[in-house]
């Protein structure tokens, strides 16, 4: 299981854990039922402190996606994939909602904004 | 306290071949058989032990030590009894070889070799006695000087204080004890040193 | 017990310097970072905390106990050690009679891997070498509680990540716990959960890493700008030639409410740094 910490990035480092183990869920590269390494181990192997990697996983309980079995550790929840994408595209509308109000406030058309989204999602197809 | 004892044994390794030159040495003066050094023998392992407390505050071993179960005391117990191990090995070395050179000398007398070994274990056990409170409580360097200071001047002390005052009946008083009561009178002030320098190190900061 | 060590209102006069009320708890299981500008108190906080100094008052207490902790604590001293003429092989008999649970085994095996000779003096080792013997040597009883005051000192860039590593095995069962000192924070910002930040004997922060990553920033400004910022909004203020920069306990907030300010992420180096030399 892959995970990169960028020390340089602005996002704290417990939610860049969280992010990609959130995804990993959503791919279905983890899948249910999959015990994750414990607290303390991975956090010798990001080589960060084991209350990051603690918070990290606290975080993803309160979410829903793992959950913690006393002197086991933490597994995989078995979760609804339809609710999951259903928050995702939740939260993709925030963003457009954002993204649309600021072309408002200054006047840029719809036609504009399509075409910028295209061209990042573009751009992101092929960095992938 | 057992590893304090090997610390210092261990630290004392390299000394080890300045006593084995000495014992040369003190072989050459003994064949000769006119002088007779080998109450310096034991006198010798005081200064060894000397050499473990220098070592010691060079490295600030003390405060490291007050970290180990029961450093404080265990260190100074140990102190003390190397000390106490080494004098009395050494005396017992000397007198062995001193009988096999007396009998090779023909000239065999137990009873003066008797003499110099008890005399060299008091001496050495007195220099421990007031060494040891003085240097935990006012560190080797200071100590060292201060104990040549007070065995010097004592000496000029005593010599002067002998020609203006007849202490013929003192020295006679303690001419009656014998020498086993000496020792034993050593090691109880030994007795009383070892519990001043276990309190001075107790309440010492390191 | 969850606190491997509980300092309470620890006290100790020493000549001009003072440690003055010091409290701080580090939970059992974590690694809590000591940091602080050369002579603030982090080693007389230590000396105290294991008696080689005598505390005025206040109270310590390692793993539960006032007294006779000594077998389960591991300790590395800033300039204090066995005397250099023994080797590491001497100081391996000795230490079994001194700890009962001493794993001869381990240390051979640390001296192994950290490349050190068994039978040479210790007065021909380098400085990292003999930090690295240090740490051995504290480690190989298996204490529940590691001291060290400046482990990393000395050491280069790669000695000093395989100390960190170490570390980070040492607390893997959850069962043990570290406190260290270091002047090189980038260390601790890998390795430390809690910080506590002492200054002229007192404790002037006490939070938790990620609190202090990801919640304090530098607010950078100009004159004018910082003319426009509540005072109750910043923590300390350092006036630079041509920029101010702001000490901020929640970035998120001041962001919200200070549009357009450059916001920076913070180092513990700038923490110290800020804490030190900005003022109110």
């Amino acid at each position: 299981m892959g995970i990169i910490i960028s020390n340089s990035s602005s996002v704290p480092i417990y939610e860049q854990i969280k992010e990609q183990i959130k995804t990993k869920i959503l791919q279905e590269e983890l899948t249910a039922g999959e015990l994750l390494p414990s607290i303390r181990s991975l956090a010798k192997d990001l080589r960060c402190s084991v209350i990051t990697t603690k918070n990290a996983y606290e975080e993803l309980v309160k979410e829903g996606y793992i959950k913690n079995i006393p002197q086991k550790g933490f597994y995989v929840k078995k979760i609804n994939l339809e609710i999951a994408i259903e928050e995702q595209l939740h939260k993709i509308e925030e963003h457009i909602e954002n993204a649309v109000k600021l072309a408002k406030q200054n006047n840029i058309s719809k036609k504009t904004l399509k075409e910028i989204l295209n061209i990042i999602y573009e751009e992101e197809k092929e960095n992938e | 306290m057992l590893g304090f004892i090997k610390k210092d044994l261990y630290m004392m390794k390299g000394n080890l071949k300045i006593l084995a030159i000495l014992f040369i040495i003190y072989i050459g003066f003994s064949l000769d058989g006119k002088m007779d050094i080998s109450f310096l023998i034991p006198l010798m392992s005081v200064m060894l032990i000397m050499s473990t407390f220098s070592y010691d505050t060079y490295n600030k071993w003390d405060a490291y030590s007050c970290t180990i179960p029961n450093g404080r005391k265990n260190g100074v117990k140990a102190k003390y009894l190397t000390t106490l191990i080494l004098i009395v090995v050494s005396a017992l070395i000397i007198s062995f070889f001193s009988v096999i050179f007396m009998n090779f000398q023909s000239n065999l007398d137990l009873e003066k070799i008797k003499t110099f070994i008890i005399e060299s274990i008091i001496g050495s056990l007195f220099l421990e006695a007031i060494m040891f409170p003085s240097i935990y409580k006012f560190g080797i360097e200071k100590a060292r000087i201060g104990i040549f200071m007070i065995i010097f001047g004592g000496t000029i002390f005593l010599t002067i204080l002998s020609k203006i005052w007849n202490l013929r009946p003192i020295i006679s008083t303690l001419e009656t004890l014998d020498s086993l009561g000496i020792m034993l009178l050593l090691l109880f002030i030994l007795l009383i040193s070892f519990h001043i320098s276990i309190h001075i190190v107790s309440k010492k900061e390191f | 017990m969850n606190n491997a060590l509980e300092v309470i209102n620890l006290s100790k006069k020493q000549g001009d310097f003072e440690l003055k009320n010091i409290s701080f708890e580090l939970p059992k299981g974590m690694i809590l970072g000591f940091i602080g500008e050369n002579g603030a108190g982090k080693t007389t906080t230590m000396k105290a905390i294991l008696n080689i100094i005598k505390k005025d008052s206040g109270t310590i207490k390692i793993l539960g106990k006032e007294k006779n902790f000594e077998e389960e604590v591991g300790i590395v001293l800033d300039d204090s050690f066995f005397p250099e003429i023994l080797t590491p092989h001497d100081i391996n008999k000795i230490m079994k009679s001194m700890y009962k649970t001493w794993d001869e085994k381990m240390y051979e095996k640390y001296l192994k891997e950290f490349n050190l000779p068994k039978k040479k003096e210790v007065k021909t080792f380098s400085k990292g070498m003999r930090k690295k013997l240090e740490i051995i040597t504290a480690i190989a009883h298996h204490p529940k509680l590691l001291l060290l005051d400046e482990p990393t000192q000395g050491l280069d860039p790669i000695a000093r990540n395989e100390v960190i590593k170490l570390l980070q095995e040492f607390i893997e069962t959850g069962e043990n716990s570290v406190l260290l000192s270091s002047h090189i924070t980038t260390d601790l910002e890998h390795l430390a959960d809690y910080i506590i930040f002492i200054n002229k004997g007192e404790v002037i922060l006490d939070k938790t890493i990620d609190e202090i990553l990801d919640q304090f920033g530098i607010a950078k400004c100009s004159q004018e700008e910082l003319e426009k910022i509540e005072k109750k909004d910043c923590m300390k203020i350092y006036k630079k030639k041509y920029e101010c920069e702001i000490l901020v306990e929640n970035k998120k907030e001041f962001q919200k409410k200070y549009k357009g300010i450059t916001m920076d992420k913070i180092s513990l180096d700038d923490l110290m740094l800020l804490m030190i030399k900005g003022e109110k």
